[in-house]
């Protein structure tokens, strides 16, 4: 192990240097997803139209016009099916599957996971408050009926805890919240919103008219659950189990800057990958005191069976551990997730704006490009020592027939104070508004840019980035 | 590396706001899920399976040797039963006498002799609506008790039901269930067993109206 690593310390294994290595072969690219576009939105259509239609053949509809109380009674109903709704899309999200996950990335997974989310705690909130309103039908008293709800009425105890364990995780997701907790502290919290939907199904199957009157609706109810746990048991923690029982192995750790550095996976549970460049894996050291930390980080080099190479900020926290991590340390790896990769710019001519250590998925990228897609990468960093993997892409470029430009100096001191606006980016690059674009940096980076390039006339679906969900 | 992470967080410390959440949560449960005396679903369960309250139906063949029924269960302490069986509508099939009770025999309670109760059904025409109402075990619901009473066809199916109890502590509960009885009632007929949809606004009384009614057919 320590001879292989000597030997990546003095020569970074990409297609370029290969040397003394036995012939490492690319890694085969993931299968492309089979979904199409619209199935994803018949898919969301159907179950939304079942859960409506269940609702308003149950007489949810009619109960709307029949008085103050049944019409309180009957938008509770909807709103607790539609709530259970938002949850089982959420959690079917986090089992990340496949076909879904290389149709629109990962990111965009965990973004939707939000707005579900979000979606959820507001039908949560309108189902209690309507449930709550119908439920004073008989008993003017507003505490008899919380009183009720919260446990005199059977399974009602445990739809409260539901309850709250949604509310509170809903606010520690909060952004202003979230931003004051660390990660983890987050992520095990947002856990208990499984609970929730765990212990509020009860009711779900016992009150109201929808599930407890109709067999088919109840099964189909049920059904759907296990389908859903079965899911995120298999895609989620079947996958994290796989990714421990066949971590990869450090073989090494290379400075390339001040504060960033090459790390270097490899073993021979690397065949057992698919991967290409532009991807992102979720590493997690299999060492005390880091094996619950897993961090996201992207591929730097295209990825073979002698092995992946990423690319690390020193940021202080988890990422110093890791550049520093001895060679052999086992590392559990998920993913690659992603889809901003070469396969949807094929035959188009490609842009890369990248900011510091964004230049990752760029570097790694730029070697699957071909001399017809007259690659250009446009490389941000606030000063020349940040410029990490210059050398190699502008070794690349010559390879490929591209183009590196640099922008260097902190913003306050360029002469173009806007350098992604679009007059700039045009003036650059003539023709910007026929390529497919990656875009990859810190947020005011992916911002500025894209503001920019929707200026300068690029299309929207040949803007490719990663959303921030970390 | 241990030496180095002792600067690092750890997981305890990561973990135990989730931890404690946890636990007020499970805390907060046991000292809340406090269904006692509101349960529908465990009446309607122990009325269909407690013998107690089993209403036995005996077929009348031709000779007279007429089984009584042999259960000998004491009826719960909370357990009402209520049998009703006018007279009028028990066939004399072929001569032979049918040994039922007459009157609406309130059989209750409080460490009860055992409770047997015959009802004799003919073995006639199974569309005919002629056999003896079969009272349904008093279900206790959040409102207070439903107990309904159903003649049903030689096939199973339920031709005639008639509620004797509905939640009435409150004048908006007489009000609902006023409302709620008829259309019940046409409900469950059309339906002809407790396939039938809960009336919106007295979805309480469906439920136990389907529960005592789901009892008198399971016991059938």
């Amino acid at each position: 192990m320590a001879k292989i690593a000597r030997m990546h310390a003095s020569a970074p294994p990409h297609r370029n240097s290969q040397n003394a290595r036995p012939a490492a072969r690319p890694l085969p690219r993931p299968r492309p997803s089979a979904l199409l576009g619209s199935d994803l939105w018949i898919v969301v259509d159907v179950f939304i139209a079942l859960v409506v239609g269940m609702w308003a053949r149950h007489g949810g509809l009619r109960a709307l016009s029949e008085g103050w109380f049944p019409a309180w009674g009957s938008i509770s109903s909807l709103t607790g099916l539609l709530a259970s709704g938002c949850g089982l899309i959420g959690v079917v999200l986090i089992a990340r599957p496949r076909t879904l996950e290389r149709h629109v990335g990962l990111d965009r997974m965990f973004v939707w996971h939000r707005y579900l989310g979000e979606s959820m705690a507001v039908l949560v909130g309108v189902h209690i408050v309507s449930a709550v309103i119908a439920g004073m039908d008989l008993d003017t008293s507003i505490w008899t009926v919380l009183r009720d709800y919260t446990g005199r009425v059977p399974y009602m105890a445990m739809a409260a805890i539901g309850g709250v364990l949604v509310l509170i995780v809903t606010i520690t997701s909060l952004r202003s919240i979230r931003r004051q907790l660390s990660y983890e502290t987050w992520y095990f919290v947002h856990l208990l919103a499984y609970g929730g939907l765990a212990v509020s199904f009860a009711h779900e199957i016992t009150l109201g008219t929808d599930l407890s009157d109709d067999k088919v609706a109840r099964w189909f109810w049920v059904g759907l659950h296990i389908a859903v746990l079965i899911a995120v048991l298999i895609g989620r923690w079947g996958r994290l189990i796989r990714s421990v029982l066949h971590p990869l192995r450090v073989l090494g750790v290379t400075p390339l800057g001040d504060d960033i550095n090459a790390l270097y996976l490899g073993g021979p549970a690397i065949h057992r990958m698919e991967a290409t460049a532009g991807q992102f894996c979720i590493l997690r050291p299999l060492i005390r005191g880091q094996w619950w930390q897993s961090h996201p980080f992207s591929l730097s080099a295209a990825p073979t069976t002698g092995g992946l190479r990423f690319t690390i900020k020193d940021r202080g926290d988890a990422s110093q551990i890791i550049n520093r991590l001895p060679v052999g340390t086992r590392v559990a790896v998920e993913g690659p997730y992603g889809v901003a990769t070469p396969e949807v710019a094929v035959d188009s001519k490609v842009l890369c704006i990248v900011g510091g250590v964004g230049v990752a998925p760029a570097r790694a990228m730029l070697e699957m490009l071909t001399p017809e897609q007259e690659p250009i990468v446009l490389y941000r960093a606030r000063n020349r020592d940040d410029l990490v993997h210059l050398d190699e892409m502008q070794e690349i470029c010559r390879h490929v027939e591209g183009e590196v430009l640099t922008l260097v100096g902190p913003s306050i001191s360029l002469a173009n104070k806007d350098p992604f606006g679009a007059a700039s980016l045009k003036r650059a690059i003539p023709d910007i508004a026929d390529r497919a674009v990656f875009v990859c940096g810190p947020d005011s980076l992916v911002h500025a840019a894209r503001r920019g390039l929707k200026a300068a006339g690029v299309p929207a679906e040949n803007v490719h980035f990663e959303m921030v969900w970390w | 590396m241990s030496s180095s992470s002792s600067s690092q967080p750890t997981l305890a410390r990561r973990l135990w706001p989730a931890v404690a959440l946890a636990g007020a949560s499970a805390a907060f449960l046991t000292a809340l899920d406090k269904p006692a005396g509101f349960s529908v679903d465990e009446v309607a369960l122990t009325g269909a399976q407690d013998p107690a309250v089993a209403v036995t139906v005996v077929g009348l063949p031709t000779t007279t040797a007429l089984t009584p029924a042999t259960t000998v269960v004491p009826a719960p302490l909370s357990t009402t039963v209520g049998v009703t069986v006018p007279a009028a509508t028990v066939p004399a099939a072929n001569g032979s006498a049918a040994i039922v009770p007459a009157a609406p025999v309130p059989v209750a309670t409080v460490l009860a002799p055992p409770t047997t109760v015959a009802v004799a059904l003919a073995p006639v025409d199974p569309t005919a609506c002629t056999a003896a109402a079969i009272v349904g075990p008093s279900v206790n619901t959040r409102w207070g008790p439903v107990q309904v009473q159903a003649v049903l066809r030689a096939d199973g199916t339920v031709c005639e039901v008639t509620a004797l109890a509905t939640p009435n502590s409150h004048r908006k509960s007489v009000q609902i269930n006023d409302r709620a009885k008829p259309i019940l009632h046409d409900r469950v007929i059309a339906a002809g067993g407790t396939q039938f949809q809960s009336v919106s606004g007295a979805t309480i009384t469906s439920k136990g109206y389907r529960a005592s009614l789901q009892s008198i057919i399971d016991n059938a």
